[in-house]
């Protein structure tokens, strides 16, 4: 609707005085004011260097800094407000390449958290679970934490693994040089128990890569969304996880609506089906056979890329038993290949993937595949999955046949979920089995190098990865079905959670919980606010939130950006940096004292692991100390790897709009932002060195240089068809899958306390098909019992004709914090063998009509105060507890 | 008949409020707090009582974009029949600051339907929704 002419100038007139002219932009701080600060109190705290740099400027009133949004991995980046000294406003960045200045919901009001009242101020400390937290200071707190480890380490064993008796468990929203030095802490001290939740999150992914490529993460970027011809989406529900990402690609959709296809592969229909032109809905557990349908349909017809497969891929297999090392297998004939997919014609795979899927669909959507440039990208409904590997093998291998790869507007590209499970926790070492700068713990000359570059002595690291996520939480649980399941599990006494909340996102968690109720085992969560985790600790530690403290996320598409320090950390709240620098020296002192020698012997590592940085921490942790980690970690310890970031520097990172792609060797090509394209000869200064060191590459357009990958070739996988650890049966006949909302992110502990993201999704619902809705009985909003062998919820029901499961299927949202609609009572931990990542998206449930719709309470812990200090309120309530 | 309710609560709410209570919600935050969930949602009721303004949106790249009815009115807390044009800014602000520039005063929705949002034709009508797709075509 336009407006005349005349209405124009009248309204123009009239509201020239109050305009928002140039740079003088009235910005009304909206909503409630959660900012606690007093009136007065100035809360910018931004550094010199910062100031001087591009990701600084002032309009009016107005301070703007530059960082990254911490809401999931796309990475977009933002500018933080500060009007009259206070967090006000977030916009994006019009000239990132990530975003282009769009922002969804979380990342246009994360803002309000920063002094948010439930905010954790002061470390809490208990011995018994059963007993109030008391405020305690850093340096008692550190005190405590340093006997308790010790403790912990002397009820424990020492193996190849290291100590058995203490673990540290991390996140992919920890910056990278959190991640870096805390793997680095618990190396130190003499454990491989690093874990992180990426473990839940995108370890298929890395396992995809590692055996498809050879080496982690993907070749190309986003940048391949606007001159693809068809986005092939699977097992990822964009629209809501990755928002910004999601509406690039309906920009392109709508701006070219015949030429540009976009495919949904998806047991449910999803807000991403909106701009689909096929859905393509399977029967959960079935993709193997789909992807393999596919690939037939492309070597049958003749559709695959000669050149592409004749000259750069080799096939391999995994036999168990045959084969040592199932990242390599044994290398097979294209021959063999093209016999192992005869099984898979359209018609067998129709046959189980059941829901719409018919051969003709699959001819269709292979013919797509492979006549056109196609991008395809796929999160958890992958990932988490008992064949999570393999099933990412086989979407690569379709870019592989058809030569959509290291190519503009073609790539098989892993959306990761987190800000930082990339670049944290991938590149920086967060899993028992890798160290930093993709190198693997089993590998002795890795360990050396990195023993080197640390200063500390040869064999500080200890040769056996640690254990796995379901591994770790089993050896605090410790029940006897654990001792079962994994035969000679070493209990854990000690571990340390970092801004993740485990008991609340990890599958199957019951017994986890009842495990570290026990007062044996000592719990020290690091976090903002209180969650379902902090119920647990023995001992709270306040972490400076995002834009309190400075570091780097590097996002889904190999991209590190900087955030720095902007906003002053409420209370006592520290960086976990300087958290880390000022446990170890107290750790260091009290191992020396220690009888036992090979304790002793760690005193002076521990001191070494941190010494180069206690100046910088004492000095200033909130901009030099992140700067100096990194300087180490960047410059020293990804140098001469393929995640090379060593020209990244902070400088670097600070004049960008959009960060820096790895590999970036140099100030220079990091100046330019980074490499693009990787593996291309031309564009990738890896892939060029080697064509222009080695003849026999002369001639290649590509080269695969995964340390993996011997023969410099990409490998196609064979991968026969497997169906879920627990398909339904009659007693338990729906797949029961889990997943996320756009407005909250994972247990909601941020998000459920923004009041417009809380209210717009109070609770967690259970979708359900309208066809089973009917047949059951179940009306919209009714309370429905959902059950598993695990665990039950009650939720109410959502059922739309529009969106949905498919048939025979129950979709639930995980964030909500209230014990009866907590859905990881119920999910299955069975997981992939080859990642150790759990099977979240299909276990076998049943469902049926509990109560008439009703209103529900909503529900999100906090602190309390009662006589003699602290109690989470679900600690006062019976029901929560 | 529950809507029936809201939408008669809503209009003499509405209907006495006059020009100062603008920003109010018509239908108080606490009414709808104890509402079942499936009631709750800003889109759900609307879809109900103001089908007009619930298709537009509907049919925009903003619905297909995920915007959602809160970004730009607020919650009930922080209503906004019109919303200030600082809740467009958090995406659009060079747009914004563009257009305060040349014409002072302006709103994005002078020019722009407001919940339509149409820009050169936003093509979202070609759009087929999940439920009009037919694997039968395939």
């Amino acid at each position: 609707m336009g407006i005349g002419r005349r209405d124009f100038l009248k309204k123009s007139a009239a509201l020239t005085a109050a305009s928002l002219v140039g740079i003088n932009l009235k910005i009304k701080a909206d909503g409630i004011a959660p900012v606690e600060a007093s009136a007065g109190e100035n809360l910018a705290q931004i550094p010199d260097e910062v100031k001087r740099s591009p990701a600084y400027k002032k309009e009016g009133d107005i301070e703007w800094v530059r960082g990254v949004c911490r809401f999931c991995g796309t990475g977009c980046k933002v500018w933080l407000g500060l009007k009259n000294g206070k967090p006000a406003i977030i916009r994006g960045e019009k000239d990132s390449q990530i975003n282009f200045g769009f922002l969804c919901m979380k990342g246009m009001l994360f803002y309000k958290l920063f002094r948010h009242p439930d905010r954790l101020t002061q470390p809490l400390y208990r011995k018994s679970k059963k007993e109030p937290f008391k405020p305690i200071s850093w340096e008692k707190a550190f005190d405590i934490m340093a006997d308790e480890m010790i403790k912990a380490i002397k009820k424990g064993e020492w193996g190849p693994m290291g100590w058995t008796g203490i673990a540290y468990y991390g996140s992919g929203q920890a910056l990278t040089e959190e991640t870096y030095l805390f793997q680095k802490l618990f190396r130190c001290i003499g454990t491989n128990h690093v874990e992180g939740n990426p473990r839940l999150c995108m370890a298929s992914a890395v396992g995809g890569y590692l055996t498809s490529y050879g080496t982690d993460e993907p070749a190309g970027g986003y940048a391949d969304f606007d001159k693809a011809q068809t986005v092939f989406i699977i097992g990822s529900n964009t629209a809501e996880c990755h928002p910004i990402l999601y509406r690039r690609i309906m920009k392109n959709k709508l701006a070219n609506p015949n030429g540009y296809m976009v495919i949904n592969v998806d047991p449910r229909v999803s807000p991403t089906s909106k701009i689909a032109d096929i859905h393509m809905q399977f029967k959960p557990g079935t993709d193997l056979a789909l992807l393999n349908a596919l690939a037939h349909v492309i070597i049958k017809e003749g559709l695959y890329d000669k050149e592409f497969v004749s000259k750069y891929c080799s096939f391999h297999i995994y036999t168990k038993g045959r084969d040592k090392n199932p990242l390599i297998g044994h290398a097979v004939s294209f021959e063999e290949y093209k016999r192992f997919l005869e099984k898979y014609t359209p018609e067998y795979a129709a046959e189980i993937c059941g829901g719409n899927i018919t051969p003709e669909m699959i001819r269709k959507v292979a013919r797509r595949f492979a006549t056109t440039r196609t991008v395809s990208i796929w999160t958890m409904g992958l990932n988490q999955r008992t064949r999570g590997v393999w099933v990412n093998n086989l979407v690569t291998n379709l870019h592989l046949l058809t030569g959509n790869v290291c190519k503009d507007g073609a790539d098989a590209l892993s959306l990761t979920g987190q800000p930082n499970a990339c670049g944290g926790v991938r590149e920086g070492g967060g899993l028992c089995h890798i160290l930093p700068g993709h190198r693997v713990v089993k590998n002795a000359k890795h360990r050396h190098q990195l023993e080197k570059i640390w200063g500390v002595p040869k064999g500080t690291i200890p040769p056996k990865p640690g254990y796995h996520t379901v591994k770790m939480f089993s050896a605090i649980s410790y029940t006897e079905e654990d001792k079962r399941r994994f035969p000679g599990l070493k209990p854990i006494h000690f571990i340390w959670i970092e801004e993740t909340s485990p008991l609340q996102s990890l599958p199957n968690m019951r017994r986890f919980r009842e495990g570290f109720a026990r007062d044996d085992v000592f719990v020290v969560v690091t976090d903002i606010f209180p969650t379902r985790t902090t119920e647990f600790a023995n001992l709270i530690l306040p972490a400076a939130f995002h834009f309190e403290k400075t570091g780097v996320y590097g996002c889904t598409e190999r991209r590190s950006q900087l955030t720095p320090k902007a906003v002053k950390a409420p209370g006592q709240a520290m960086p976990e940096l300087w958290q880390i620098v000022n446990f170890a020296q107290v750790l260091a002192k009290k191992l020396k004292r220690e009888r036992d020698p090979k304790l002793r012997k760690r005193a002076s590592i521990v001191y070494q692991c941190v010494a180069p940085f206690i100046e910088a921490a004492k000095k200033d942790p909130w901009w030099t100390l992140s700067k100096e980690v990194w300087n180490e970690y960047a410059g020293k310890v990804t140098k001469g790897q393929d995640s090379d970031l060593s020209g990244a520097t902070y400088e670097v990172l600070l004049e960008r709009p959009d960060g820096v792609q790895w590999p970036a060797p140099t100030v220079e090509i990091a100046r330019k932002g980074g490499t693009l394209r990787r593996f291309v000869v031309g564009k990738d200064p890896i892939a060029t060195k080697i064509a222009q060191t080695h003849p026999e590459y002369r001639d290649w357009k590509c080269i695969d240089y995964g340390h993996l990958h011997k023969d410099h070739k990409f490998w196609v996988w064979l991968r026969p068809y497997k169906g879920p650890a627990e398909p339904p049966d009659a007693e338990y006949p729906f797949v029961l899958s889990t997943g996320r909302v756009i407005d909250h992110w994972h247990t909601a502990s941020m998000t459920g306390r923004i009041p417009e993201l809380a209210g717009d999704y109070p609770y967690a619902w259970v979708e359900i098909n309208p066809k089973d809705a009917q047949r059951l009985g179940i009306n919209p909003g009714d309370l429905v019992l959902v059950e598993t062998r695990r665990g039950k919820n009650i939720l109410p029901a959502r059922i739309s004709t529009d969106e949905g499961p498919m048939e025979g299927m129950v979709f639930v949202y995980w964030y909500d914090q209230e014990k009866s609609r907590m859905i990881n009572f119920c999910t299955l931990d069975a997981f992939d063998p080859g990642s150790k990542q759990p099977e979240f998206k299909i276990c076998a449930c049943r469902i049926k009509k509990y109560a008439p719709a009703q209103p529900l309470k909503s529900f999100i812990v906090k602190l309390e105060k009662v006589r003699g200090g602290y109690l989470h309120n679900a600690e006062l309530d019976p029901n929560e507890k | 008949m529950r809507v029936k309710t809201l939408s008669l609560l809503a209009g003499l709410l509405f209907a006495g409020s006059g020009v100062a209570m603008a920003d109010q919600h018509p239908v108080p935050p606490n009414v709808i707090k104890n509402l079942p969930p499936q009631q709750q949602q800003c889109r759900v009721c609307h879809q109900q009582t103001t089908p007009k303004v619930y298709k537009e949106w509907a049919r925009s790249r903003h619905a297909v974009a995920n915007v959602r009815c809160f970004q730009c009115h607020g919650t009930l807390d922080d209503f906004h029949k019109t919303p200030p044009i600082e809740k467009c800014m958090a995406c659009h602000f060079h747009e914004v600051e563009t257009m305060q520039k040349k014409k002072p005063g302006m709103k994005c929705w002078d020019c722009h339907q407001e919940h339509v949002f149409q820009f050169h034709g936003s093509s979202v009508k070609n759009l087929k929704s999940a439920k009009d797709f037919n694997p039968a075509q395939y």
